[in-house]
């Protein structure tokens, strides 16, 4: 792989904290949490890839020291060839964040100002910034609230423009520290189109942390799974998906009501009138199941649903399921 | 990787250093400006500053003409001396915070929003003495301004000694803001290395308020205090400015803006250097 | 009227009285309870606790560094000596330091509305005022009492004044009414802030000025500012009026001899003006919608 095709290289990179807790009067109890341990992978440039994990896995403390904020105790780190830590505010005007709990707008003034402040700050050439905002307040629509002042924005408003102040230098890349939390569906949609959008066309490296599945099945190929610190998963969500295994769904509409089905392999686990769902272990095919089906019941319409999200991750997230780390 | 914007900063070439020290001025005013401009969004704020203001000018005001109708030419100055100084310089004190704070370093390092500071591509220390710029320009106008003149109404105050005073007393004003911003800043930096930084901003406070000049002259201070008031560089935030106003600065109107752009130095650098620190800290500590 | 329903009013009258009196204990309880609460949790933090409270006193001693300072050169001002301004300083200190200990944390009742924690307060089984009053305490205010009361032990020695047993019964007396009249004053200002809430700093101007205008004698502001202190805003018998009587000094703006003790009503009209003023805050703020 070319050197200049990576944007974000990480290798054995550890983190650890010394805690300090006082026990009783005068004692105190020393204690090293380590973050995260020896983690390694590479992002190429203008891929798109979910970081997921559970509170406290590693995430925001993996994001803190991409951006600089916080020095790795251990490993070595690049991120579009620079060292983050030494090279913070050259870096700085090449990437972009969005913490999810944190603002970077000007929470007094219009939206509108924070962008030029934007402008002002990376140094945006008037015709490129122009050109960008247009597009920008299309996508995410921020026409209606451009001029309004933050405060007075709901929390998806908020989040449609922090992202665009992100995203208007332009940066090479992107972190999004769980940006659709909390969000109405209709923010939701939008921020989630823009990330697609602008992923393909730009091609801005993203990496997207997120406890909303949905963010990741809609926008992710490649996830990262990241947990007490280490990473346990790296691939393609559907080898993840396959590899967690869980259960598929089949949702059969019959002809006429009848009792629960009785198939090899399946199990029944609702009726309803003439609809019934079977479940079956999810890396198994469903071809023979379909065709059992179709030849002993009056099948009019069937349904093959994929293994909820949610569900492999939380199996996933159990220690003793936790699988060696592998790249898929 | 496609490049279809050709405009986007990887295709970029360098840019040449004159273009970037316009472009870092012009930030550094927009940034100024936005400041200024978000203290103008709360007009309840500027009527209550300016109330706080006429309040005190008013009580110390007739303090110190009560004061100089005993000794009528206590410490060089003569009674209406005295009320200018201490009104003008009450209606400063705003401008400059001389009672502390104006800058919430410690409380956004406390809750984390400093990260964003962080991921900025602008320097630290510049990005604070933007702020401060523009907050200390709209305090100058919305508080100073109109609490000096109603002040100049309730009491008889003296113009500027001369023409030459008066552009002192200008430079001096920039100069003042400096010297204020570095020890505020400075205040603000101890939050990197403790968890609580309110006792040394509390502390500071009383010290920058008292040997600023704000609430006695400090040609009053008997002693060794006046001694140490005299070289501080509290004084050189209001002390200062009013003696050149006057024409009462002791050694002269250079030995005194002298004073001023040394202490202003001193403490930039000094702040500089505890930037640094304080950073390289912050991000190999952790918050 | 027949005395049965005359004992039945009475006691209709009686009963309401003993309500409010409940009333009111219930509310002194739920006050030194949360103050317990808050000096428990100020504990737990030695190190901040000494600072602070030495950080208070520090704040304190500027005030008296100031008058030290102006009495360096002068003999007397106003034709006030030096140990009567500082009666007169120790007296409104320790009157102010106490109204601010147990009233101050309403300064933060402006931040408190705009951040939306007026909903949770108004929904707990607790006055407003209370809570208002508790949340934000901090024992390390007490601690600026210590330096007025030093300062008023010192002056009340060096006094030259005859101590007659009306004089001794008076220096509590004016020490309680005026703590009382501050504290009206913080609670009747902070009122303001359920319909003003961004200016806190006007509040504390008010606060502050008060505290720092009774520090000198008023004849220093002029007659119109002094009455302006009497009858508008009664700062002036937070100490002023009654230490012309401890001083045995005429009044220097003519006002009869009575003035001198009127200390007490005034601190109940004051209370009673700034329990309204408070309520019709909390209506407003009610009824406007948060």
């Amino acid at each position: 792989m070319p050197d200049s095709d990576i944007a974000i290289d990480v290798q054995n990179v550890t983190r650890a904290f010394v805690l300090r807790r006082r026990t009783g009067w005068m004692r105190r109890e020393r204690s090293v949490l380590h973050a995260v341990s020896d983690l390694s992978f590479t992002v190429r440039a203008g891929e798109m890839v979910g970081y997921l994990g559970p509170n406290g896995a590693g995430k925001s403390t993996t994001i803190k020291m991409l951006v600089g904020i916080l020095t790795p105790s251990g490993g070595r780190l690049r991120v579009a060839g620079l060292d983050p830590s030494r090279q913070r505010l050259r870096l700085a005007r090449r990437i972009g964040v969005v913490f999810g709990q944190r603002s970077a707008l000007w929470y007094d003034l219009p939206l509108r100002d924070s962008f030029e402040l934007v402008r002002r700050i990376y140094r945006i050439p008037s015709e490129r910034y122009r050109r960008n905002l247009d597009e920008f307040v299309d996508l995410l629509d921020l026409g209606p609230f451009i001029d309004t002042p933050v405060r007075q924005l709901s929390l998806g408003q908020r989040m449609r423009g922090t992202i665009t102040a992100a995203f208007l230098p332009n940066p090479e890349v992107v972190y999004l520290d769980e940006p659709t939390i909390g969000l109405d569906v209709v923010s939701k949609a939008a921020v989630r189109s823009f990330l697609e959008r602008t992923n393909r066309e730009q091609g801005t490296t993203i990496l997207l942390t997120t406890h909303d599945m949905g963010d990741v099945e809609q926008l992710c190929r490649r996830v990262m799974v990241i947990d007490h610190g280490r990473l346990g998963f790296d691939g393609e969500l559907a080898a993840l998906r396959a590899r967690i295994g869980g259960v598929r769904t089949l949702r059969v509409d019959l002809a006429v009501p009848m009792p629960a089905m009785a198939v090899e392999g399946a199990e029944v686990v609702r009726v309803e009138g003439t609809r019934q769902w079977l479940q079956f272990p999810a890396d198994t095919s469903a071809a023979p199941l379909v065709s059992e089906v179709a030849a002993r019941y009056p099948l009019v319409d069937l349904t093959v649903g994929e293994p909820a999200i949610e569900d492999i991750v939380a199996r996933l997230y159990t220690t003793d399921r936790l699988p060696a780390p592998r790249v898929g | 990787m496609v490049i279809s914007d050709l405009a986007s900063p990887v295709a970029a070439p360098a840019r040449p250093f004159g273009a970037g020290a316009v472009g870092c001025a012009r930030m550094w005013c927009a940034v100024a400006a936005a400041a200024a401009r978000r203290l103008l969004c709360y007009r309840a704020t500027v009527a209550a500053s300016i109330l706080s203001s006429i309040i005190l000018i008013v009580l110390r005001g007739h303090v110190a003409l009560a004061v100089w109708a005993e000794r009528p030419d206590l410490a060089g100055y003569d009674s209406t001396a005295a009320i200018t100084f201490t009104v003008i310089g009450q209606s400063l004190v705003t401008t400059f915070a001389v009672f502390g704070g104006m800058i919430d370093m410690p409380w956004r390092i406390r809750n984390g929003s400093i990260e964003v500071d962080l991921v900025r591509p602008v320097g630290f220390q510049r990005w604070w003495l933007g702020l401060e710029v523009g907050r200390a320009a709209v305090y100058f106008a919305s508080r100073a301004v109109p609490a000096a003149v109603v002040g100049a109404f309730l009491f008889d105050l003296r113009r500027p000694a001369s023409a030459g005073a008066c552009a002192a007393f200008g430079v001096s004003l920039g100069l003042a803001l400096l010297v204020s911003f570095g020890l505020r800043y400075l205040v603000g930096l101890s939050a990197f290395w403790m968890t609580d930084a309110r006792g040394v901003q509390a502390v500071s406070a009383l010290v920058m308020m008292f040997f600023s000049g704000a609430v006695l002259p400090l040609a009053l201070f008997p002693g060794p205090l006046g001694t140490i008031a005299g070289l501080a560089p509290f004084g050189a935030v209001v002390q200062v400015p009013m003696d050149l106003y006057l024409g009462t600065a002791d050694g002269g109107a250079l030995r005194a803006l002298a004073f001023q752009a040394v202490w202003a130095a001193l403490l930039l650098l000094a702040a500089r250097a505890l930037t640094t620190a304080g950073l390289r800290r912050l991000v190999v500590q952790g918050g | 009227m027949n005395q049965r329903t005359a004992e039945r009013t009475g006691g209709r009258a009686g009963q309401r009285v003993g309500e409010r009196v409940g009333l009111l204990r219930t509310e002194a309880g739920s006050y030194l309870l949360l103050v317990g609460a808050a000096f428990r949790s100020a504990a737990q933090y030695r190190v901040s606790l000494v600072l602070y409270t030495l950080v208070e006193m520090a704040g304190a001693a500027l005030d008296l560094a100031t008058i030290s300072i102006i009495f360096a050169h002068l003999s007397d001002l106003d034709g006030f000596s030096l140990a009567e301004v500082a009666f007169l300083y120790g007296t409104s200190a320790l009157a102010f330091a106490l109204a601010e200990a147990m009233a101050g944390p309403l300064d933060q009742l402006g931040w408190h509305i705009k951040e939306g924690r007026m909903d949770a307060v108004l929904i707990r089984p607790v006055s407003v005022l209370v809570q208002c009053a508790t949340m934000d305490f901090s024992p390390q205010r007490l601690s600026r009492i210590v330096q007025p009361v030093a300062v008023l032990a010192v002056s009340v020695a060096a006094l030259d004044v005859d101590w007659t047993p009306a004089r001794v019964a008076l220096l509590p007396a004016m020490i309680a009414c005026g703590t009382l009249i501050s504290i009206s004053l913080a609670v009747g200002i902070a009122a303001v802030l359920f319909v003003a809430p961004d200016s806190s700093l006007a509040v504390s101007a008010v606060r502050q000025g008060s505290a720092l205008a009774t520090q000198y004698p008023l004849t220093v502001y002029g007659r119109r500012a002094a009455l302006l202190m009497t009858v508008v805003l009664p700062i002036a018998f937070v100490n002023w009026q009654p230490a012309l009587f401890v001083l045995d000094r005429p009044d220097p703006f003519g006002l009869p001899a009575f003035t001198r003790f009127l200390s007490l009503p005034v601190a109940v009209v004051c209370a009673a003006a700034a329990a309204t003023a408070w309520r019709s805050g909390i209506r407003h703020y009610r009824g406007v919608g948060g």
